[in-house]
């Protein structure tokens, strides 16, 4: 009965559901008085697990929504996973699904007629900025100290949880959660065909222009065909050439950064940017790399390379054991293997590597009930959520193996019934025992081999001796002013394009130098200095409150201890 | 019949061509559907063009038993039927009216018309009128804002008003009422536009796509463009490597089935227009004034 | 031409009202009679244009604005042109600028007649089964999204792909389509035309059904040749069609689609790729630059508005003209 009447509710208009609201704040208030009142208002909202026995509140939450329910399972706002939430969770949840790829248009029209959620989960690190500087926003920070216990914890443990989660103004606005640091992005290499051409792994730029040569030259696949790449040259594999110069101003991806620490003094870097696109030139002129790379955006056309079997160095995105699953099975004695970056004259770096803390979450500024906002996020980042999103329920998803991990009992039952709720855990913190390959319970062939990949990673890229390319990563950087940022993007594009036109149009080391000259005159005419201000003004105030490379090695070091 | 050597060389030459053109938009018609139907290991390999590989019809199976696509292809029919019919309305009685030169501010008014063409809103002020107006989350947000394409409406217009103007003379000294007028002499008239016009309407109702996902909140009312974008987008997204979805490289859905999505949206479109080729008759029009 | 007799009979009627000197006379004219029913009938469309038309161009406003979702649409603080200064202060806006007209105006220009010829073609072909087929056939690229379409073309034109392939078989030598300023806007006129004009003959196909088939007899038995009748007999015949749509094509001068441009654009042709849709796409992905791409829409709108004001007072002076 009083399930029926709340999804009645539910369903209901917005009109009605501001007068629920209304009626149920009247109610809560009028019983607060008398005793015992408490449980008549926990019968109204459904069962209530609340220990204090306060009302029970009610709640908006965004959740993206990719189109991966089975129509079996219901949908993404309705569905066994967010019944869950209401029957065990704090607060009355109504999810409201947020297109994946479209989300930010959709929360901006949720904004700006003042129908966003209360709670609101969002990737985008950008968008997370604008919403604050929209002042759409509440600031946490007494929340958190009055009401919060579980992630107030989560603080304590991670405090660069806190330090990500601060806008501009000091105050918390983000929340977020930790994730093991972790390799990234991948330097891969067929290391059978190293074997059968007698081949090292290359460890300085001049060595990998050579194997790369010996790959697309001496027909490393035995097929009689002069059909095979060298070395990738698009996507990751771009970005990776460039960050092997200590670069992070990379020709994919949308972030060009080309500022770099030096004497501790933030300073706009060319002489990298110069040496690595003479070094992508090299390469193009040898043909040792796919000639229309400019064109493979997205990587695919080198991703289906390497996977057929025909490319040597490749740039992977995650651990990607579906393509080297697929690799396998086209070329059953293939061997890949994890390398470290070349040396170079500006010293060795790794990849990219995950963040180790992920602002996920925001509570909207207009929330009407934030303490209870404040009791669900308490709730997601709780062993209770975090294991039942993720494993499903015990006995039914998984069983617990001897050492506690948890082994599912039918993979094939959790791919229709427990996959697509993945969007809901976005404040699941992702290390520990049941997180990541390496932690799973009867790995594949195929994710054992990953596994040893995976290793080599680990032990080439983490570590702070061989950091990481620029200031600090990405996601810890200031936001630009808006003026700054249309500048810096205009200004970076260009740039991007003529590096690209560069490396394809030949004309060795003259061409890049008139390149640089080019770049640098397009940098400053677009007011491009200010921009380098702004950044090394930033450091130079916050370098001891930021979260700078140190803190983030510090960080992974943390996480793996916890394990 | 005999043909001139002229004519002859014409006739070959046109068959030629449009066989031509006829093949090369059949080619990625051929790549999707060799996609679709091909092993999901041939699909990532690349080794697929023209021809599946390793043919299954396992994406089919995985599209249809792991998405809500049959809830969303009925979606997508009730919004394209109901949409169409609205739209065709409302469109008439649009471009009749200003086909008259007999109305009173044609002139203007069509200005004002072309005016909407060229200067629009915005998506944020679209949607606070569709919101005040209590239209969010239900297919009213997609019907009342597309009643009238003034594309469409225009062109429409163009061919009422060429209709000659004898017939609507005779008509009007038989007595006949405007409404009469219309609906007996002028749209038995206009097939042809009217087939091609509803065509119009159709596709854009099927293909409707950004207005759903903005519009439309709730999961089970969401069309099936929405379902295979989402589809195809997936992999886009990977190049925003600063969302730093996690979730996204797990996510993305495969070649295989993306393709057979596609194809499972375009066939009903494809099979529409054969169908509306029979209202394409010659010489309607004349026919009436002889007749 | 056709306009003026319709003006003589309005201003007859006016006349006719004034010099009665009594008002009510003109109440019961026959054009006041005709008019009743198509007012009524156009009700329902006023009312369509006002709510969800002009409504929302009060929005427009926020060009001249720092629109904020805090502050709402009339609650931003006026900035004045500043927004507009902004955009065209960027070193590349003129290039920009001038790239979207080049492409948009190339592609009217260049892509407009083949949805012309295409349906004149198919109306020339005897066998009904050919033509249905071929007409179905060519009406299909367009229901495959450009990101589909894109990666077709950008394979196809690659330096190892197939057209190459068969180049360097008869010539010895490949060329790199997609990297040469002058052949990736081929490609891009191209794969535009490949995609839609299909689509668009539909519209000239339900043109040429108006045509009356006696005439090409009787100019058959005259001797007149095809390319004769097309000349005299079909293109008079669907010119009214031709000018509405040339007119309609003008208001979309300024939206080179996104889609087409983004996914077959790359740096080494970005001289002439970039456009002011994928400018702010890249401006977008900043975020929450909602005042900047209003001010930038407006200004496409104003052109595209010149160019149908310029066209349809060409237009006019046929007598064919859209007011």
């Amino acid at each position: 009965m009083t399930r029926k009447r709340l999804s009645a509710v539910r369903s209901a208009a917005q009109a009605r559901k501001a007068v629920y609201a209304a009626l149920a704040v009247t109610f809560a208030l009028t019983t607060a008085g008398c005793n015992g009142g408490g449980n008549a208002t926990n019968a109204e909202g459904g069962a209530g697990t609340s220990a204090s026995g306060e009302s029970r509140g009610s709640i908006t939450v965004s959740l993206y929504d990719r189109g991966t329910v089975p129509s079996s399972e219901g949908t993404m706002d309705n569905n066994r996973w967010t019944k869950w939430v209401n029957e065990n969770g704090p607060v009355n949840v109504k999810y409201v699904t947020v297109p994946r790829f479209e989300s930010l248009q959709k929360f901006n029209v949720l904004f700006a007629s003042r129908q966003a959620p209360d709670l609101i989960f969002e990737y985008d690190t950008a968008y997370q900025g604008q919403l604050y500087n929209q002042k759409q926003l509440l600031p946490l920070d007494d929340l958190i100290a009055q009401h919060s216990t579980e992630y107030k914890a989560m603080l304590d443990k991670y405090p660069a949880l806190k330090k990500a989660g601060m806008m501009e103004d000091g105050k918390t606005y983000l929340v977020g959660r930790a994730m093991a640091l972790a390799p990234q992005h991948y330097l891969l290499i067929r290391k059978d065909w190293l074997d059968k051409l007698g081949l090292d792994v290359p460890t300085t730029p001049e060595e990998f222009l050579a194997v790369a040569e010996a790959f697309t030259q001496q027909d490393p696949d035995g097929d009689g065909q002069a059909n095979t790449e060298g070395t990738g040259l698009s996507f990751v594999a771009g970005i990776i050439l460039n960050n092997m110069y200590g670069t992070g101003f990379t020709l994919f991806g949308e972030d060009q950064i080309p500022w770099v620490l030096e004497n501790d003094q933030v300073v706009h870097d060319w002489d990298r940017i110069r040496a690595s696109i003479a070094f992508q030139q090299q390469l193009y002129d040898a043909g040792v790399a796919d000639k229309d790379f400019v064109t493979d955006k997205n990587g695919e056309k080198q991703k289906q390379t390497w996977i057929s079997g025909k490319l040597g160095i490749y740039g992977s995105n995650g651990a990607d054991v579906g393509s080297y699953e697929a690799l396998k099975q086209n070329v059953p004695d293939a061997e890949v293997i994890a390398i470290a970056l070349p040396t170079t004259e500006f010293g060795s770096y790794s990849p990219t590597l995950s963040s180790p803390v992920q602002m996920t979450g925001m509570v909207n500024a207009a929330a009407k009930d934030p303490e209870a906002v404040m009791s669900m996020i308490d709730f997601m980042v709780s062993d209770e959520y975090t294991n039942t999103i993720q494993n499903g329920i015990e006995g039914v998803n998984y069983e617990l193996t001897p050492d506690g991990r948890a082994k599912a009992i039918d993979p094939e039952k959790n791919k229709t019934e427990l996959e697509y709720n993945r969007d809901m855990s976005m404040l699941t913190p992702l290390i520990g025992k049941n997180y990541g390959l390496k932690n799973k319970v009867d790995p594949t062939p195929a994710e054992q081999d990953y596994i040893k990949i995976y290793d080599e990673a680990v032990k080439a890229y983490m570590d702070p001796s061989r950091p990481m390319v620029g200031i600090t990563q990405r996601a810890y950087l200031p936001l630009l002013p808006q003026n700054l940022a249309t500048l810096n993007t205009n200004a970076n594009k260009t740039i991007l394009d003529m590096a690209m036109q560069t490396i394809v149009g030949g004309g060795g080391p003259a061409a890049v130098d008139q390149f640089i000259a080019d770049a640098q005159a397009i940098w400053d005419k677009a007011g491009g200095a200010q921009v380098d201000e702004f950044y090394a003004n930033w450091y130079a105030e916050h370098k001891d409150d930021a979260i700078l490379m140190d803190d983030i090695y510090e960080m992974g070091e943390q996480m793996k201890q916890d394990e | 019949m005999k043909f001139t050597k002229g004519e002859r060389t014409f006739y070959v030459f046109n068959y030629v061509l449009l066989t031509l053109a006829g093949t090369l938009c059949l080619l990625p018609l051929l790549h999707l559907a060799s996609l679709s139907l091909s092993g999901k290991n041939a699909v990532l390999s690349g080794f697929v063009s023209l021809w599946p590989q390793e043919i299954t019809f396992e994406s089919y199976k995985l599209l249809f038993e792991g998405t809500p696509i049959l809830r969303s292809l009925g979606n997508s029919v009730l919004i394209t039927l109901v949409g169409v019919a609205l739209s065709m309305v409302v469109t008439v009685c649009a471009a009749y009216p200003l086909a008259r030169r007999e109305f009173y501010g044609r002139r203007w008014i069509s200005l004002a018309i072309v005016f909407t063409m060229l200067f629009t809103g915005g998506l944020i002020p679209t949607y606070l009128v569709v919101s005040s107006l209590g239209l969010v989350n239900n297919y009213g947000s997609l019907w009342l804002p597309a009643l009238v394409s003034t594309y469409n409406m225009m062109i429409m217009r163009s061919f009422f008003e060429n209709i000659p103007e004898e017939l609507v003379e005779a008509a009007r000294i038989d007595g006949s009422g405007e409404w009469r007028l219309l609906l007996r002499i002028v749209l038995p008239l206009s097939l042809p536009v009217l087939a091609t016009i509803g065509l119009f309407y159709a596709v854009y109702y099927w293909n409707s796509f950004f207005n759903v996902m903005i519009y439309i909140n709730s999961p089970e009312k969401l069309n099936l463009t929405v379902l295979i974008q989402q589809m195809v987008r997936s992999q886009s997204v990977l190049q925003e490597i600063n969302t730093m979805d996690t979730q996204q490289v797990t996510n993305i859905t495969p070649e295989g089935i993306k393709a057979a999505g596609i194809m499972v949206m375009i066939l009903p479109m494809l099979a529409l227009y054969p169908l509306l080729q029979k209202y394409f008759v010659k010489g309607v029009t004349l026919g009436a004034i002889k007749g | 031409m056709k306009a003026n007799p319709a003006k003589n009979v309005r201003l007859r009627e006016q006349e006719q009202a004034r010099s009665t000197g009594e008002a009510r006379r003109f109440w019961h004219t026959q054009r006041f009679k005709t008019n009743m029913p198509l007012w009524l009938m156009f009700l329902p469309v006023i009312a369509f244009y006002l709510v969800f038309k002009y409504a929302p161009m009060a929005g427009l406003v926020i060009a001249f604005k720092n629109y904020t979702f805090y502050e709402g649409i009339w609650g931003s603080q006026w900035v004045g042109f500043d927004n507009f200064q902004m955009l065209f202060t960027q070193s590349q806006s003129l290039q920009i600028i001038r790239n979207t007209l080049l492409l948009s105006v190339l592609s009217v220009v260049i892509a407009f007649p083949f949805p012309i010829m295409l349906a004149i073609m198919l109306n020339e072909v005897r066998r009904k089964w050919f033509q249905k087929t071929v007409q179905t056939l060519v009406y299909l690229p367009h229901f495959f999204s450009w990101v589909i379409v894109g990666g077709l073309v950008v394979t196809l034109f690659a330096q190892t792909g197939i057209v190459n392939v068969l180049l360097e078989r008869l010539t010895g030598q490949s060329f790199a389509f997609l990297f040469h300023e002058a052949s990736w806007v081929a490609i891009f006129l191209g794969s535009g035309i490949w995609k839609d004009a299909g689509f668009s003959a539909i519209i000239y196909l339900a043109a040429l059904t108006s045509i009356d088939p006696s005439l090409y007899e009787a100019a058959s038995i005259d001797g007149a040749g095809k390319w004769k009748q097309i000349r005299h007999i079909t293109l008079p015949g669907i010119a009214p069609t031709i000018v509405i749509m040339l007119i309609l094509a003008m208001g979309r001068v300024m939206e080179v689609g996104f889609d087409q441009v983004y996914v077959l654009q790359n740096s080494i042709v970005s001289g002439i790729s970039e456009v002011i849709s994928t400018y702010i796409y890249a401006i977008g992905l900043q975020g929450g630059q909602f005042s900047l791409t209003a001010a930038l829409g407006l200004f496409e709108s104003l052109v595209a508005f010149v160019l149908v004001l310029l066209t349809n007072a060409v237009a006019r002076r046929f007598g064919k003209g859209l007011w």
